[in-house]
């Protein structure tokens, strides 16, 4: 397709009006893309959010006035929540140091060995059942200490289950988000390409009128091709417009004959390919 | 016994309960003590008897297969008589460590439990448990 295949429609329309078309067309692409940049931002956002609610990122993001900022917000609160009940059980965990479970089983076996009749080479000496008599106790009160938590374990369960509930939320609105941006490209590209053509004709066609000599300097070149003189003033004028060159280019044609560019051939003969290195050594 | 019900035992009915399992065996221990005693007993004779026969042999002069027969015989008896005398002391120390128990527990609960129960308070009042304490120091002793 040539140049002027492409511009074909553009030629019957008034320059004023195409002017006016490419400047619409400017701010409808620079509309879309202000859009695009905002998704862009909270994309970024989004996936800030989501490291943040898996423990990716240890500080949470700051979230902007931003399209289903609610969602995000969400988000960090439960985190924040999380994370709260989470320390919360650590602590628990960390004073007690063993899980519950094996307390309670161990429990039954100190009063089992404290109390049970067995043979004499295995019961237990007094010292051992100072410690475990000590131990027992401590143990009831850690059960205790841990039942008096376990509200706290379904707490963070829910909230595990929770966050994880909303993180799929914003998964799911990514997808739609994805989907927007697609679209936002696609509407964007066509435009893009009819604004590059509405520019590179205006362009050719601004190009195209040449400045004109003034007036008198026209008359000047005339008197001068007809062999008359001129006074000093007009000689100066004369030389800053462009001068005597002015005048020899316009006389050139009729007298110098242009030459023709010659045309570079190209060979269009087959060529001979690579030899291909083996892959195998 | 089910959780719970382990859960309501006191200081008190544990320490009556290893009371009464130390009582039960103060009952029994004497008895196994008498067993032992005469266990041992046997077991010098037998060693002696060996001992004399393998001393008979080596000063006459019999056959290395029956030297032999004598010393294998000897180490058998040996290793029976160690076996009862450790047995015997384990009645002997369970008998001192039983009748220790009985003082102890019987006077521990009119002492109020002394350090008995210093852990379980510290728990109860939000404290690391003795686990926990424990593992701190492995971990200082580590650094």
């Amino acid at each position: 397709m040539t140049s002027s295949d492409l511009f074909s429609d553009l030629r019957d329309v008034g320059l004023e009006e195409l002017q006016e078309r490419y400047s619409t067309l400017l701010e409808d692409i620079q509309r879309l893309e202000g859009e695009r940049r905002d998704m862009y931002v909270a994309k970024k956002l989004r996936s800030e959010v989501i490291r943040y609610a898996v423990n990716k990122l240890s500080s949470a993001p700051t979230i902007q006035d931003i399209a289903q900022k609610d969602l995000l917000e969400k988000a960090v609160a439960e985190k924040q929540v999380f994370d709260q009940l989470l320390s919360q059980r650590d602590e628990l965990n960390n004073r007690m140091g063993v899980p519950r479970y094996r307390l309670v089983s161990t429990l039954q076996e100190f009063h089992s060995r404290l109390t049970q009749h067995s043979h004499h080479s295995e019961s237990p000496s007094l010292a051992s059942e100072i410690e475990m008599f000590s131990r027992y106790f401590e143990i009831q009160a850690m059960i205790e200490a841990y039942n008096a938590h376990r509200g706290l374990l379904k707490d963070v369960e829910n909230a595990r289950r929770q966050l994880l509930e909303t993180v799929k939320s914003i998964n799911r609105e990514d997808r739609k988000f994805a989907q927007q941006l697609a679209a936002n490209s696609s509407e964007t590209r066509p435009m893009r390409r009819e604004a590059g053509r509405l520019r590179a004709f205006l362009e050719k066609e601004s190009k195209r009128q040449p400045d004109p000599l003034p007036d008198e300097i026209e008359e000047f070149s005339l008197r001068l091709a007809a062999g008359d003189s001129l006074t000093m003033e007009e000689f100066s004028s004369l030389l800053s417009q462009g001068g005597l060159t002015e005048l020899e280019s316009r006389e050139s044609p009729s007298s110098t004959p242009q030459k023709k560019k010659k045309k570079s051939q190209r060979r269009v003969d087959p060529m001979p390919g690579r030899k291909r290195k083996s892959a195998k050594k | 016994m089910e959780a719970k019900d382990l859960m309501s035992v006191t200081p008190e009915a544990l320490a009556e309960a290893i009371l009464r399992r130390r009582k039960q065996a103060a009952n029994h221990l004497p008895d196994e003590l008498t067993k032992r005693i005469e266990e041992n007993d046997r077991a010098y004779a037998v060693f002696n008897e060996a001992k004399q026969r393998i001393e008979a042999i080596e000063a006459s002069d019999s056959s290395d297969d029956d030297r032999e027969k004598a010393r294998l015989e000897f180490e058998e008896k040996e290793a029976f008589r160690r076996r009862t005398v450790s047995r015997l002391w384990v009645v002997k120390h369970a008998i001192k460590d039983n009748e220790e128990a009985i003082e102890f527990w019987s006077a521990m609960a009119d002492e109020n439990w002394g350090h008995l129960l210093e852990n379980a308070e510290r728990v109860k009042a939000g404290g690391a448990s003795s686990y926990t304490r424990i593992g701190e120091k492995v971990s200082e002793v580590k650094e």
